[in-house]
Order: C-alpha cells, then sequence, then structure tokens
C-alpha cells in the first residue's frame, strides 16, 4: 500500500470538506449566477464570434439588459410612485394607522368595492367582515413595520446583497466560462474524461436550452395574453398576462390556471357570461397559439411527464416550499431525471457499472 | 510601457493557438478562429500502453495527436495494428458513420493529445460557417484519399 499517496487523498478529502462547510452559504448564490448567466450566454457567444473580447461581451449584453430594465420600469413608475407615496405617509405618520387611510390605496379600494360587491350578489357570503378582519391585520402591519425593518436589517440587507451578487458572480462565470470548463474536465481521469465531457455536455445543452426556452415562453405568453384580454376588454389585462405567462411553466395545469384567473376576473367585476365566454376564448386562443408554434419552435421537445406525475410533483413542491417551489418543481424533477437517465446509459456504455 | 505590455501578452498569446494548424483539419484557419478553437479544446496525457477508448464506447470526442504514437485496432485495419502519430486525429471518420467507436486505441508510447468534443466542434463549425467550411473541405479530402487507398489496396 502506497502511504503517501493515501495520505495525500485523505487530506484532499479533509480540504475539500472543510472548504464545502466553509462555502456552504453561498452555495444559493453559485446556482442562482449559474442559471443567469446561462441564460445571458449565447447573447455574449453571439458578441465574441463578432470579435469582440469575451469581457466586453459581457459588459455589453449587461448594459443593455439594464437598459431594457430602466426603460420598462420607467412606464411603471407613475403608477408605483403614487402607491408608494401613500405607502411613505403611512409610514411616516406616528399616528395609529387606521382602515380609511389604507382605503385611499386603489388597489385595496377597488378590492373593497368588489366584496362589497360579490356579497351583494351572493347572499351568505360574509367577505366583507373578513376584508374588514384582512384590513385590521394589514394595519397591525404597517404599525409594525418600522420596527420589523429595523429589527431584520440583516434579512434586507442579505436579499439585496444576493440580488446584487447575482450579476457580480455571473459575470466572472461569463467571462471565464471556458476556463472553468478546461479546469473541471482537467480534474477528470483519462478513464472518465470522455464521460465528463458527455455529462457536461447534455448538462449545458438540457439546462441552456431548457431556462432559455422557459424564459422565451414565459415573455412571448405574456405578451400574447395580455395583448388578448386587452383586446377582449378584460381589466388588469398585464397582470393577468403575467401572471398567465408565469403559470405556464407547470405543464397541463398552468394554462387551465391563467384561464381560470381570467375568467375569475371577470366574474369578480360582474361582468356578463358572454364577456366571460370572451375571455376564456381569448385564453383558449393564446394557449392555441403557444402550444402549435410558440412551444415547439422555442421549446422544441415538451415535457414528458404523465399528468398525474405532474399534479403529484406540483403539490409536493407547493408543500415544501410555497408557490415558488409550485413553479420550478416540474421542471427541475424532469432536469433531474434527464440527468440520471444519461448518467445511467453513459456508465454502462463506458462500461463502468 | 503597462499597454505596451499588454499589446506583446496579446501576441504572445497568439502563438500559443497557432500550434492548431500543425493539424491538416485547422491549417487554413486564421488566428481569431483558432483563439475561438482553444476555447473548446483540452489538453490530456497518456503513459504508454494506456487505453484512450475501446470499441462500443460512445463517440463524444475528437482527438488530436500533438506529441507521442497511438495504436490503433479496429474494423478498419483488420488483424493488423496502424499506428499514427503528430498531426494525425481519431474519431472523425467514424462520427460520420455511428455512434460508437469502431476502434480501440492505445498509447504506443507516451502521448499527448488535444481533444474537442463532437458538440463543441459542431457549435464552432454553426457559429462560424467558413471555418467549417474549410474543415469540410480538409474532411472531403482525407475521405478521397481513404478511398483512392482502398481501391489502391483491392487492386
Amino acid at each position: 500500500m502506497n502511504w503517501a499517496k493515501t495520505g495525500f487523498y485523505v487530506l484532499l478529502a479533509v480540504i475539500i470538506l472543510a472548504a464545502l462547510i466553509f462555502y456552504r452559504w453561498i452555495f444559493h448564490y453559485l446556482i442562482a449566477a449559474w442559471i443567469f448567466s446561462y441564460i445571458l450566454e449565447p447573447a455574449v457567444n453571439f458578441l465574441e464570434h463578432k470579435h469582440i473580447p469575451r469581457w466586453i461581451s459581457v459588459l455589453i449584453v449587461y448594459l443593455t439588459i439594464a437598459g431594457l430594465i430602466a426603460w420598462v420600469t420607467s412606464r411603471l413608475i407613475p403608477v408605483l410612485m403614487t402607491q408608494a407615496n401613500n405607502l411613505i405617509a403611512i409610514l411616516g405618520n406616528n399616528e395609529e394607522v387606521n382602515s380609511d387611510i389604507l382605503l385611499q390605496l386603489p388597489f385595496l379600494k377597488s378590492l373593497q368595492e368588489f366584496v362589497i360587491n360579490l356579497d351583494a350578489k351572493i347572499p351568505g357570503l360574509d367577505l366583507t367582515n373578513q376584508f374588514a378582519n384582512l384590513l385590521g391585520s394589514i394595519k397591525d402591519f404597517m404599525a409594525k413595520l418600522p420596527k420589523y425593518l429595523v429589527d431584520n436589517y440583516s434579512t434586507i440587507i442579505g436579499a439585496v446583497s444576493f440580488v446584487g451578487m447575482i450579476p457580480l458572480i455571473g459575470f466572472f462565470l461569463l467571462k471565464d466560462k471556458y476556463k472553468i470548463q478546461k479546469a473541471l474536465f482537467g480534474l477528470s481521469s483519462n478513464r472518465y474524461f470522455e464521460l465528463t465531457i458527455i455529462i457536461m455536455g447534455k448538462i449545458n445543452s438540457t439546462v441552456g436550452t431548457y431556462l432559455r426556452a422557459m424564459l422565451l415562453e414565459v415573455i412571448s405568453v405574456s405578451i400574447m395574453a395580455s395583448s388578448a384580454l386587452s383586446i377582449v376588454g378584460v381589466s388588469n389585462p398585464v397582470l393577468i398576462g403575467i401572471t398567465a405567462g408565469v403559470a405556464n411553466i407547470i405543464p397541463y395545469f398552468g394554462p387551465f390556471f391563467g384561464g381560470a384567473l381570467a375568467v375569475i376576473s371577470v366574474l369578480f367585476e360582474g361582468g356578463s357570461i358572454m364577456a366571460m365566454i370572451y375571455a376564456a376564448l381569448a385564453m383558449y386562443l393564446v394557449q392555441l397559439v403557444d402550444n402549435n408554434i410558440v412551444y415547439p419552435v422555442v421549446v422544441g421537445t415538451t415535457i414528458n411527464m404523465h399528468p398525474l406525475l405532474v399534479l403529484l410533483t406540483v403539490l409536493a413542491g407547493g408543500w415544501y416550499g410555497g408557490i415558488l417551489w409550485m413553479l420550478i418543481s416540474v421542471p427541475l424533477v424532469f432536469l433531474i431525471y434527464t440527468l440520471v437517465n444519461v448518467l445511467y446509459k453513459n456508465l454502462k456504455e463506458y462500461r463502468i457499472i | 510601457m503597462v499597454f505596451w505590455q499588454w499589446i506583446k501578452t496579446l501576441f504572445s498569446k497568439q502563438q500559443l493557438y497557432m500550434r492548431y494548424r500543425d493539424y491538416a483539419l485547422f491549417k487554413n484557419l486564421g488566428a481569431f478562429d483558432l483563439f475561438l478553437l482553444d476555447e473548446r479544446m483540452h489538453q490530456r496525457k497518456f503513459k504508454k500502453d494506456e487505453v484512450i477508448f475501446e470499441t462500443g464506447y460512445p463517440l463524444e470526442v475528437i482527438y488530436f495527436v500533438t506529441s507521442g504514437e497511438i495504436r490503433l485496432q479496429g474494423l478498419y485495419y483488420g488483424s493488423e495494428e496502424k499506428i499514427i502519430g503528430p498531426g494525425h486525429y481519431l474519431g472523425l471518420l467514424d462520427m460520420y458513420h455511428s455512434e460508437i467507436r469502431s476502434s480501440t486505441a492505445v498509447a504506443h508510447t507516451d502521448v499527448m493529445v488535444d481533444a474537442i468534443s463532437q458538440a463543441d466542434l459542431m457549435d464552432y463549425i454553426h457559429a462560424r460557417p467558413r471555418c467549417g467550411l474549410k474543415i469540410l473541405h480538409t474532411v472531403c479530402k482525407d475521405f478521397c484519399d481513404l478511398i483512392f487507398e482502398e481501391a489502391a489496396k483491392a487492386e
């Protein structure tokens, strides 16, 4: 037995373990930055192929996205400012917050009107009292908010740093993509070199393509749904359209959720049966275009999972981590299944197992 | 001074990529094309008698011999063995035939190779069609040489 060699490997294992423990807090940063870099990679590659150095390509892509975000948010800022001013007025006032001030907020005011309208239409529902209780809870929360902000400043700073760090880490992942890849492949022995290349290639193609495709699909469905709903006269079409676009990530049930949201919105506003049918038809048309044109072109292959498995996965995701996990659980399970499948197939073919 | 150093680094780096011109497949590519190719290439070392790949393995990586010699056994060579040296490549012809290796490659001496995955090479060709045309031209030439070589043997 070669004691020196064994000793070295033990030392290496200890160092790796220590590093894992030391860096465990930043794994979620790395994963988020990794996803971020996957989405931006084609744009960076495109610019690099135009003889622009890679780091400048990354900067150009970053600046373009920052410009786009600034442009989009600038269109929403007037509305947001009104509501933010109301909030600041409430927070800046040391007097006890009362429900009347809250009801000056346009959203809550329209919600109250809607609840009263619904109670009038459906006897015995008694949503008005429940809404009043909800306002009471909001009032309590508002009163405690400044103290909450001070008490949880570290959490808030953590969240801000998380959002700020992702583009920064993503910058280096994008700039040094090939160097990182070479370093990773360099770690593998000759026996596993080809296998590592296949696995990494599959991860690149599956995860990268899927993430970019999903992002494009969310954007296209959001735009189509918003346009279709505004054409048929549903109010808040952008909000419902974006929600439908995001919900579309969940196969089978996501599109249904988007359609149901549009119809329920018309129902809550006291719209006619015809208005509800128009809203449903508009969402159906969006799904028709999405399923037959956008999805086959953008995503290419569907997530081939049984509807029951999708339902169970969405439920499990919801129990595990709320709405966010409901959205990501199905793609995550699909990606893990694909990777395990590739790993098993290739380990067999390379006669390793 | 710093700027001059930076310019010098750029040119010295270019020299690193120029070595790919030793391979027939890339001899007509420009410096920038070779730089992009270098991003996707991986250098590997194999010791004497170490197996590089075996018949039946999935075909994913194409190897270019930088130094040393490689022993080949398999479908094309019958019961004989073929020794190849620097400048030769492995796996490219198989790529047009099947998804698995048709031969076994063993390091005849200590060997150094450049390796590129099939997917990366295809991506590179898709992104740079002009380079793809040059590469395809060399592949066609090699195919022709192989056909005429076989025809001559048959006669």
